[in-house]
Formats: C-alpha cells, sequence, structure tokens
C-alpha cells in the first residue's frame, strides 16, 4: 500500500511538472507571437521610435520567459532565441530593417521548434 | 562549477529517494527488470549534472518515470503469474536426479564452467554430490544436494537445543544501547568489574547469556 501511495505520489508530480512546461512553453509561444507580429508590422511601417521601443518590451518580456522556460527545456534552444531577440533593438538603432526582420523571423522560427519539441503529435 | 554541485546534489538526493522506493536488493539479486532500472537511472542522473545545458527537471522526470514503471511493474508482478513470467523469466532446472539436462543449459546458454562455478559459489566442489541445481531469474544457482551428502540436522540426530534468539545488544562502542538495559547492563558490568567505557559490544541472548567485546587500548 505504502509502494502505490508512493507511485501515486510520483505520478502527480511528473502530471504537474509536465502541465506546468507544457503551459509555460504556450503561454511564451503565444505571447511572443503577438509581440514579434506587432514589432514587425511597426518595422515594415518604417516606424523606427516604436519599433524601438517594442524591442526593449519584448528583451524584458523574453529574459522573464527565459527563466522559466530553461527549468523545462534545453538551455541552448532558449538561449538561441535570447540571442536573435537581443539583436532586434540596435538593428533597429541601426536602421537595418532588413536585418530586423530576419532576425524576428529567425526568432519566430526557433520559438515554434521549442513548441513543437514538446508537442506530443510529432 | 557551483551549479554543477547544485545538479548534482539534486539528482544525488532523487536518486537515493528512487532506489529506497524501490526497495531493497543487493545488485547480484536483481532481476532483470530491475537491472535495466538501475542501470537506466544511473545513466539518466550523468547526463544533466555534466551537461549544463539540459535542465535538471528532464533527469529528474525521466528517473521518476522510471520509478513509476517499475512500480507499476512489481506490483503487476506480485499480482499476476503471466507479468511474472514477462518480467522475471522462470527458474530452470539445470540437475535434475543429479543428472545434468544439457538441453537446458543449451537453451540457457550456459556453459559447464558456468555450472561448476556456480556450483562453487553455492559451496559444491563436486558435481556428482548434486542431487538438484535451479537456475534462479537473478542468474544464481540454488543447490540441494543427494541425501548421503547433506548436512545432518539436529533433527536427523535427535538433539534437543533451545532458541539461543535474537541477540539484543545492550552496549555498543560504550554507550548503554538503551534505556531499558541500563540497570542490567550496570550489573553486569560490575559483575564482570569493567567499567562502561571499556566495553565495545555487550549482548545478551534469550538463554540469559551475556557476551562482552572489550574496546581496544
Amino acid at each position: 500500500m505504502k509502494r502505490l501511495y508512493f507511485a501515486l505520489g510520483i505520478f502527480v508530480i511528473i502530471f504537474a511538472v509536465i502541465f506546468c512546461g507544457t503551459m509555460e512553453i504556450e503561454k511564451a509561444h503565444s505571447d511572443m507571437k503577438t509581440s514579434f507580429s506587432s514589432l514587425q508590422k511597426s518595422v515594415e511601417k518604417g516606424e523606427s521610435e516604436k519599433a524601438e521601443a517594442l524591442a526593449e518590451k519584448l528583451e524584458s518580456k523574453w529574459v522573464d520567459y527565459e527563466k522559466k522556460l530553461s527549468l523545462f527545456v534545453n538551455h541552448a534552444e532558449v538561449c538561441e532565441i535570447g540571442v536573435a531577440v537581443s539583436t532586434i533593438k540596435p538593428l533597429i538603432k541601426a536602421k537595418q530593417f532588413g536585418d530586423v526582420l530576419a532576425e524576428i523571423k529567425k526568432a519566430q522560427t526557433l520559438l515554434c521548434h521549442l513548441v513543437n519539441i514538446e508537442n506530443i503529435k510529432n | 562549477m557551483i551549479m554543477t554541485v547544485t545538479r548534482t546534489a539534486i539528482l544525488y538526493f532523487v536518486v537515493i529517494i528512487c532506489m529506497r522506493i524501490m526497495g531493497k536488493r543487493q545488485v547480484g539479486e536483481l532481476q532483470p527488470s530491475e537491472l535495466v532500472i538501475t542501470i537506466l537511472i544511473s545513466e539518466l542522473a550523468s547526463i544533466p549534472m555534466q551537461d549544463l545545458n539540459r535542465p535538471v527537471s528532464s533527469g529528474v522526470i525521466a528517473i521518476l518515470v522510471l520509478v513509476l514503471l517499475e512500480l507499476i511493474v512489481s506490483a503487476l508482478t506480485l499480482k499476476s503469474d503471466i507479468f511474472r513470467k514477462i518480467f522475471e523469466g522462470k527458474s530452470a532446472v539445470i540437475i535434475q536426479n543429479g543428472v545434468i539436462d544439457q538441453k537446458v543449459m543449451k537453451k540457457l546458454r550456459v556453459t559447464i564452467d558456468d555450472l561448476l562455478e556456480g556450483l562453487r559459489q553455492a559451496g559444491n566442489f563436486s558435481i556428482e554430490k548434486v542431487n538438484y541445481a535451479v537456475m534462479e531469474t537473478n542468474g544464481r544457482i540454488s543447490v540441494q544436494l543427494k541425501e548421503d551428502f547433506d548436512t545432518a540436522t539436529r533433527q536427523d540426530m535427535n538433539i534437543k537445543s533451545k532458541s539461543e534468539g535474537l541477540p539484543k545488544v545492550l552496549i555498543s562502542d560504550g554507550k548503554i544501547a538503551s534505556e531499558v538495559f541500563k540497570n542490567e547492563a550496570k550489573k553486569q558490568l560490575k559483575e564482570k568489574g569493567l567499567k562502561l567505557s571499556q566495553v565495545f559490544l555487550m549482548t545478551k541472548n534469550d538463554l540469559g547469556e551475556y557476551f562482552i567485546v572489550r574496546k581496544e587500548k
């Protein structure tokens, strides 16, 4: 009977960690996706000041997510997105909008990859 | 470096707790499924310890899943004969009525050297004395000797004896093991002319006999 309780306890821990991890990834994905698309729109319109502010907001948002996501997924993949996000603001300042769009696309792809790794359908 | 130390400490405690949950077994007594789990757990624990790119949770969760599976499998093997056969296998009789079953040996891929080694480990150096030899599921060989070579018991020789029971430790390393034995231990020390600090071990059996080991100077 004692072992049954241990088994139940372990099952609850596993389920809780998987649930929290999946929810956190999904939350980060949908939140970052919205931020990326609004940033992309302002870059495409050439609104550099607005884009700069959005990039700064995006970066600080990602720093928060990075800490949480590192508990559940490979640090290298999370770090790669962080690098892509951190290069956006300097590129906007340098008015290299083509490179900014490329970095946004790169970060979006990496984020999708992160979601796909944890997707049971794959 | 600090992260490596922290991760190692976390995984060490997780593995220890998991092994305790799985139960007490010596490595040589592990069933095939338990051996697989033990090897896998050691592998899984070592990866996040060394690779700082991997989250600790990936190692911990993998270990917990294995422990959960082990608990489920052990519960199933306890309840069902079919599961027991699948996960633990069946013991096989290698020597029956003093005759070696060479077909079984071939099936188990046991050489004559393996058999002789197993018999020696079971304390039998002469195969001709063996009546039955059984290869257990954990790979050990259990042996029953022929009646003529088997050890005579007290019952065979009609010797009546009283059981000594489980000896109780009264004094351990110069300290009284339990308050219950305090007066008894002190009385014995007085009778033997010993001080508490001079005694390394004092035990008492059910027949009321005391056994004393003095401390080395």
